[in-house]
């Protein structure tokens, strides 16, 4: 069985954000009223966070994309009281939209603050409906939504598999974010097989893990910026 | 019975209380909810990928789209396509928001004054005013009394434009600034233009750079083609290809993003481009690490010279060693003497350097002055004309058959703004919203004083706001679209793509509507332009390219590593046999390349009057406008120097600077009702997005008692408007980023608020006459 995680190099990261468009019309993620989103109620399933580290000129802004962790440990699941969240056996940690009652424990569990909840309707004016992807349910209001690794596609690309009687093979199933990164700063793949792109990199000196401490075990990973070339010249 | 959520809830509150007697549990409510849920959507019908091209910004990025029932769901990058293999920045990502936005225009509109009411007008109708209008100009003053801007990228629409106006009468089309401008003028001075005199355009070979001196261009925001340089980006940082990191060092008084997330931001004086990048060539020079090979070899000027009439010159070595002296440079500049050397080292330390800039950003081009400096640094290093360095490559763009090069394009906003304010009968508008963004409150109300001010806005933006007729354009996937090669891309490229679906109500490709006008002028006009439709135009300008001896039809990655390696043994093995085959292969594959089209061994000689790279260049003297100097006054009028930036209002007043500049998510205008752009437009901001903000400095908001999200005034000796503040540590104290762009003024989710230009003082640069630099001296405080 196949464990889904994801690499994200800060040092490549351009901090474009087409990972964040991509995946929200990828996943129908609806857009908020002028008036919210300037509150910050704005939902991104990876959102581009930037962190200020000293004061100028001694300071630094690092940049993060922030998907869900999918957590071999998430502790968002533990408090859902519905089953709405749970871990498939290929490790993504899913949202099943329809069961959630909108009690939003898990996004208070949530120590990455990934998880959004839906305070209104969806307000699609038409016909901005027309781009919606039928591949991938509406949420509804009262309901907490969050990133699912594009497992719609997860799905299809097995269907697609099993019907021409193969295993599903590396690269057939790739979330919105990653394909879409002009810098090919992301990647994608399974962790349990030693030998594909993530698990090398994630053997990768450079790589860690959000909040480690807290034992979530996230199954994205980051690489660390790299020491810049010919900085020995002085 | 029809049950919705809240009531359910509601019930859900009932069934916890009955849950005390054992029969139902909250893991009960989460399966009925589940149960009740809507039912999945119907069959949505069959899904399709198709290919097409870019156009929210001139770069023009190859795209797979991909429909389902005939419904554009989702816009990625096409993998085949050479530009950005694969990626796409946001813009492209957003585009079914702009296909499908409620905001879209989609029949001609009419109106007698800005004022009125729209009414929904008749094509017939619509081309029928304007060309009436158009002929009423007497022939004699058609060259001033119809205006025509343009933001749309060159390509065959454009020649179509060209063709239509020359035959008209008209000889200039204005366009949006590419922000090249002045480092291209300054690179055709000092390296010369093409030998037989044709267009250029300027390019870089970034690709193979090993170490990038960038002078304030925002790289990461919308510089060049986006997804190409961040494609480039990911590639300088790419630890499995063979070979060193590139270094990317950037200088700049404002902490853009690029400043982030280069490997060194040295921070400068505003507007002191050339003094750096000549205390970078004092260090050189001094220390014996300019590449001498090249500056004794293929450079003059750069030593003291003598001319042809015994006059006595100084040479960019003596104004530079007694001039720029590192203790004045680090005076001029507020940057160390330590880091300049540092820097200056690393520079020349490994082949393919390369210093681009001054800023080169479509508001700011920058001065001609600050190019020169620029270029001496890439002249001292050796890599004009040489690889991972810059160069001018004959602009080999497309072109209709017969086509007259009589047509002038200006992208000066200056002459724009004087067109436009000379009150020409006809103004028309063609992806020009930019231009109102560069325009202040009071030139945006004397367009009401033209006559018939004309749009091919796409979507309700700030030229419908100003227009009394709409020809309404559509988005690139509905109608044939064409590429090639952006400014600063180093290969010739052509592309072309097919309507990925029909156009939205009546809306029309722009090259429609003008085949159209054309014919509704009159039969001279239509004589010229003698194309059923815009695609029979596209292939009548793409057969002949099938003469050509070099470059191939789009292929993949591993392609294009085998066809450079067969044509460096001498082989080139044509993808055509005809004309037809051509248009066939590029309609297939997406389009044509040459990705050996950069010089493949470095450039010795140059077309300039020397037959040098001129670090005194000879062209440039003889339009100085400081003619009546003399001797070593003259001379360093010519040569790259310092100029101080000229700020307008008092500096005890005003302590602080305001750089203007333009976000990706709203560069060259447009895309600003697009919600999802909205959400990302600053990386700094937390996404909030509908609101214009500033950026200041921790230190100048602790100073000032300003916090983050406060509502300020930004004021200036032209006047005040507000804003919203965003304060961020890292940012030098003493400047304000001030983003161009913001909510859309027009539209669904209008925001009315005054343009940052209603504050700007710009600078233009004395030779070339373009706008150079828009800081301004501002002050800032709570609103």
């Amino acid at each position: 069985m196949a464990r889904w995680g994801m690499v994200i190099d800060l040092d490549k990261c351009t901090a474009c954000q087409a990972c964040v468009v991509a995946c929200q019309t990828e996943n129908n993620v609806a857009f908020m009223k002028p008036s919210e989103a300037q509150m910050g109620r704005s939902i991104y399933w990876i959102k581009l966070t930037a962190f200020q580290e000293g004061k100028y000129p001694e300071s630094k802004t690092r940049f993060l994309p922030l998907p869900c962790q999918h957590c071999d440990n998430p502790p968002c699941i533990k408090v859902c009281p519905v089953d709405a969240t749970n871990i498939t056996p290929d490790g993504i940690v899913r949202q099943i939209f329809a069961r959630c009652i909108g009690c939003r424990y898990c996004t208070t569990a949530c120590p990455y603050t990934v998880r959004y909840f839906n305070w209104y309707k969806p307000d699609w004016p038409e016909p901005m409906t027309e781009a919606q992807n039928h591949d991938v349910s509406m949420r509804p209001k009262g309901v907490v939504e969050k990133c699912t690794l594009c497992h719609h596609r997860l799905q299809k690309a097995r269907e697609t598999a099993i019907a021409e009687k193969r295993p599903l093979a590396p690269g057939e199933y790739i979330p919105a974010c990653v394909e879409s990164c002009p810098p090919k700063a992301m990647f994608f793949g399974d962790l349990e097989d030693p030998n594909s792109e993530v698990s090398k990199l994630s053997r990768s000196p450079r790589a860690f893990r959000l909040l480690e401490e807290l034992g979530t075990k996230p199954k994205v990973i980051y690489l660390s910026e790299v020491e810049r070339s010919g900085s020995n010249v002085s | 019975m029809k049950l919705d959520r809240r009531d359910f809830l509601f019930l859900g509150g009932g069934a916890v209380g009955g849950a005390a007697m054992g029969r139902i549990s909250l893991k009960g409510i989460g399966l009925l909810n589940e149960a009740l849920a809507s039912e999945p959507l119907s069959d949505p019908g069959e899904e399709k990928f198709a290919s097409s091209i870019c156009r929210s910004c001139s770069g023009g990025c190859g795209l797979r789209v991909r429909t389902v029932g005939g419904k554009v769901v989702k816009v990625d990058g096409n993998p085949l396509y050479p530009v950005n293999r694969g990626g796409v920045c946001p813009r492209a990502q957003a585009l079914p928001q702009w296909l499908y936005h409620p905001d879209r225009i989609l029949s001609p509109q009419r109106r007698d004054k800005a004022a009125d009411k729209w009414q929904t007008a008749s094509w017939d109708n619509s081309l029928h005013t304007l060309a009436g209008a158009m002929q009423k100009i007497p022939a004699a003053d058609r060259k001033n009394r119809l205006v025509v801007v343009s933001g749309r990228g060159p390509g065959v629409a454009q020649r179509l434009l060209s063709r239509l106006l020359t035959a008209y009468g008209t000889d200039t089309v204005y366009t949006l600034p590419t922000g090249l401008e002045s480092a291209h003028q300054a690179l055709g001075f000092m390296a010369g233009s093409a030998k037989d005199g044709g267009a250029t355009r300027m390019a870089y070979n970034l690709e193979n750079s090993r170490c990038v001196l960038n002078f304030g261009c925002d790289l990461l925001e919308g510089w060049g083609t986006p997804s190409h340089t961040h494609w480039l980006f990911g590639r300088w940082r790419d630890s499995s290809r063979s070979g060193r990191r590139t270094t990317l060092i950037h200088f700049g008084p404002r902490f853009s993003v690029t400043a982030a997330r280069a490997d060194e931001w040295v921070s400068l004086k505003t507007g002191a481009w050339a003094a750096a990048a000549l205390g970078l060539a004092y260090v050189l020079i001094s220390e014996d690490l300019y590449n001498k090979e090249f500056v004794e070899n293929c450079t003059s000027g750069f030593e003291d010279w003598t001319d042809s009439g015994g006059q006595r010159h100084i040479g960019f070595k003596t104004l530079v060693r007694e001039e720029y002296r590192l203790s004045r440079v680090a005076e001029l500049t507020g940057i160390p003497s330590e880091t300049l050397v540092r820097v200056a080292r690393e520079f020349v330390n490994s082949p393919g350097g390369v210093a681009i800039g001054p800023q080169q950003s479509p508001s700011q081009p920058g001065s001609l002055s600050d190019a020169l400096a620029v270029h001496s640094l890439n002249a001292l290093a050796g890599n004009v004309g040489a690889r991972g360095g810059v160069a001018l490559l004959p602009d080999n763009g497309w072109r209709l058959p017969e086509d007259p090069e009589q047509i002038k394009t200006s992208g000066s906003l200056e002459e724009i703004l004087r067109a436009v304010a000379q009150r020409p009968d006809v103004l028309i508008l063609d992806e020009a919203s930019w231009l109102l963004d560069m325009m202040n409150s009071e030139q945006r109300e004397s367009l009401s004083r033209i006559p018939l001010v004309v749009t091919s806005a796409s979507m309700a933006d700030s030229t419908t706001a100003v227009a009394n007729l709409v020809l309404p354009d559509c988005t690139p996937l509905e109608s044939w679209s064409e590429g090639q090669a952006p400014e600063s891309y180093p290969f010739e490229l052509l592309s072309v793509s097919e309507p990925v679906l029909e156009p939205r109500g009546e809306s029309r490709p722009w090259g429609e509507t003008l085949l159209a006008l054309a014919r509704s002028l009159d039969p001279a006009v239509a004589a010229r332009l003698p194309w059923k439709d815009f695609s029979e135009a596209l292939k009548a300008a793409a057969v002949p390219l099938a003469t050509r001896q070099d470059g191939y039809v789009f292929g993949s990655e591993v392609d294009e590593q085998w066809e450079r390696l067969l044509e460096r043994s001498g082989w080139w093995n044509p993808d055509w046999k005809s004309g037809d085959e051509f248009w066939k292969g590029i309609r297939d594959k997406g389009g044509w390349w040459n990705p050996l089209s950069w010089p493949a061994e470095p450039q010795r000689t140059f077309p300039t009057p020397s037959g040098r790279f001129e670090f005194y260049p000879q062209r440039l003297a003889a339009l100085s406008p400081d003619k009546a100097s003399a001797g070593r006054e003259r001379d360093r009028s010519v040569l790259p120097r310092h100029v101080e930036l000229a700020l307008v209002g008092d500096a005890r007043e005003f302590p602080l600077l305001l750089d203007p500049y333009e976000p990706l998510s709203f560069y060259g205008s447009g895309a600003r009702a697009i919600p999802y752009l909205q959400q990302i437009c600053s990386p700094y901001g937390a996404g909030r997005g509908w609101l214009s903000w500033v950026e200041i400095s921790g230190e100048d908001a602790r100073r000032l008692g300003i916090r983050n999200d406060d509502t300020i005034w930004v004021e200036s000796a032209k006047g005040k408007i507000r804003r919203r503040a965003i304060v961020i540590d890292g940012a030098m104290p003493g400047v304000v980023g001030g983003p161009l762009g913001g909510p859309p003024t027009t539209g669904l989710w209008a925001t009315v608020e005054p343009p940052l230009a209603d504050i700007l003082a710009p600078n233009t640069d004395p030779v070339l006459g373009i706008r150079s630099s828009a800081v301004t001296r501002v002050k800032l405080y709570k609103a």
